[in-house]
């Protein structure tokens, strides 16, 4: 996904040179192209995300396009207030990528692990959070935030990300496979396991899983929302955040507020830092939200309302 | 300052006439009277902090008359200077000042880029403008743009990592546009500068970090204006030195006046340090 984001700076730079990249020191190898390229629209400021973050609003307050870059638990947390003050009440736009989100440096340690990145940011008005699950995905994205002129966050893995959907989407979420018992609603990494488990149970029980993707997670019309999910039994939130302030959050939310009734289950994260270091796959069926465990969870909901 | 040293660095492109001079220091005595009047009729003024800047921000205006600038104040708490030395260069009609604080005035203790043109960041915050005008400036220097960045920090606000930051990079990315001013009054909320940090020896900090740094005194616009057209092709920091007390009748430099709002004796013995009733009648007469 990094190189993909290394593309599309190339692609949109060719048309818009008042974009500038700016990077926390990171991404090692990943932007050369464009560094040799375009080197005045690269900027390496060091490992300094509060002033990187000053930096890009100044950048933008005389009319560049700053987009600033760096681990996603050090743009999103590191430089919050700047965040915050800045890009919210200041409303300079600044599109802030956050690589590596939920535990893709799940080798690194706690430091690393990104698992409040999505609630820190949806908590400031005014800044969109995109949760694209492939390159092609977050190409899409990345124009629609660019276009949009208004700040971004978008949280990207690493590399290997396969994309779900290939095409400009309009709203979120994305119903790829509409079910009619259990609804599994996620995004980003997530998405593509959460796509593959419901396409294998739908073969064994007919279409009883659908699957709704969010190619972004704020702006969102809930009650419509709710509507399309009103067929559904059970929905279960897969999200690699910590449950307090996700897409979770915002569903048991929303769901009071619109009288809805659904049994609503999570997968992903406990609540507490995660001292294991496994490699990502294998920490996330340590941590209960690996493939294998969403379908064991979904044939269990399954088996559970077979005997109902 | 080297007189020889200006003038064979400086752009000379600006009036520094002795009768010029002596227009700015009244436009300075004015914005003075006009801040403490504001604090003294509608209170919550920090008024130290706003005083201390109001030279350091008649020179900014005078200087950004002929050459195309744009200024942050990053010590948001000075707004009220910034309002009053607004209101004596005609960026806002004095009239607001009468209502300066209320909830319908556009004049915020805090500057609100929403509210005024010419704020080109609602700060309040602190350690958050130096890096603003390093974007700016160096989206001027990638525009091939003339225009000048001034941007006013606090003493007290060089306790923000932040700001080191932002000093850290600007001499390493070629801004030759760029002033940094620092309010060097020596109070901060609570305490003394002195008394947190003991000598903070700004000009060698930001000297050692690269910047082309001058000291001066920071009530004495003629110095601040003559820094402003040296040319430089390193970003400038000027320490300025400063006092809130100069203004104020008491032979003290004290902290209560981060605060506090002045009473009946406070601008009786105002009026008379600065001889208001001779210098500055129009001033008088428009508060009262």
């Amino acid at each position: 996904m990094r190189k993909a984001l290394a593309e599309i700076l190339i692609d949109t730079i060719k048309n818009d040179s008042r974009i500038i990249f700016l990077t926390g020191d990171l991404g090692f190898g990943v932007f050369d192209e464009l560094t040799i390229n375009f080197p005045n629209n690269y900027l390496n400021v060091g490992i300094a995300e509060s002033n990187m973050i000053a930096m890009a609003a100044g950048m933008a307050a005389k009319g560049l396009k700053p987009v600033v870059y760096s681990i996603a638990s050090f743009i999103s947390s590191r430089p919050y207030e700047f965040t915050k003050i800045l890009a919210g009440y200041n409303e300079f736009p600044i599109i802030f990528i956050g690589a590596g989100g939920g535990l893709t440096y799940s080798t690194s340690g706690g430091t690393h692990h990104s698992l409040d990145d999505i609630k820190l940011m949806l908590g400031i008005p005014g800044i969109e959070v995109y949760t694209p699950s492939g390159p092609i995905e977050l190409k899409n994205s990345f124009q629609r935030a660019l276009s949009a002129n208004k700040s971004a966050y978008i949280r990207i893995g690493k590399f290997g990300e396969n994309d779900l959907i290939d095409y400009k989407y309009e709203s979120s979420p994305i119903e790829l496979i509409k079910g009619t018992t259990i609804a599994i609603l996620s995004y980003g990494n997530l998405s593509e396991h959460c796509m593959k488990v419901s396409k294998k149970i739908n073969k064994i029980y007919q279409s009883k899983v659908g699957f709704y993707h969010f190619p972004y997670i704020q702006n969102l019309d809930w009650s419509e929302i709710l509507e399309k999910l009103r067929s559904y039994k059970f929905v279960i939130v897969i999200e690699e955040h910590w449950p307090i302030g996700g897409l979770y959050s915002m569903v048991l939310h929303n769901i009071v507020d619109n009288n809805a009734r659904f049994e609503v289950h999570r997968l992903g994260p406990p609540f507490r830092f995660i001292d294991e270091h496994d490699r990502h796959e294998e920490l996330q069926e340590k941590l209960g939200y690996g493939p294998n465990q969403i379908e064991l969870f979904v044939n269990n909901l399954l088996k559970r309302e077979d005997v109902n | 300052l080297n007189k020889k040293f200006f003038l064979e660095n400086s752009t000379l492109d600006i009036d520094l006439s002795q009768s010029h001079l002596n227009y700015l220091k009244v436009k300075a005595l004015k914005s003075r009277a006009t801040a403490f009047l504001t604090a003294f009729k509608c209170g919550d003024g920090h008024l130290s902090s706003s005083l201390s800047m109001i030279e350091i921000m008649v020179a900014i205006l005078e200087y950004s008359n002929n050459h195309p600038s744009k200024h942050v104040l990053s010590k948001g708490h000075g707004a009220l200077g910034l309002y009053s030395v607004y209101s004596e260069f005609e960026v806002i009609d004095k009239k607001l000042l009468l209502n300066y604080g209320d909830s319908t005035s556009i004049l915020t203790s805090h500057p609100n880029r929403k509210l005024i043109n010419e704020i080109e960041l609602s700060s309040g915050s602190l350690g958050m403008g130096l890096g603003f005008a390093v974007g700016m400036s160096f989206a001027n220097s990638l525009n091939k743009s003339s225009e000048s960045i001034f941007v006013i920090l606090g003493d007290g606000e060089c306790n923000e990592g932040s700001v080191w930051e932002s000093a850290l990079i600007a001499p390493s990315i070629n801004l030759n546009n760029l002033t940094l001013i620092v309010d060097h009054n020596k109070i901060q909320a609570v305490a003394n500068t002195s008394e947190i940090y003991g000598d903070l020896s700004l000009s060698h900090k930001f000297e050692s970090f690269g910047w082309e740094t001058y000291e001066v005194d920071g009530h004495d616009i003629l110095q601040l204006l003559q820094v402003f057209s040296v040319k430089s092709n390193k970003p400038k920091a000027i320490i300025a030195h400063t006092t809130g007390e100069k203004s104020f009748p008491y032979d003290f430099n004290s902290v209560l006046w981060h605060y506090r709002r002045p009473d009946n004796d406070d601008l009786t013995q105002f009026i008379r340090k600065h001889s208001l009733n001779t210098l500055a009648p129009e001033i008088l007469e428009f508060f009262t």
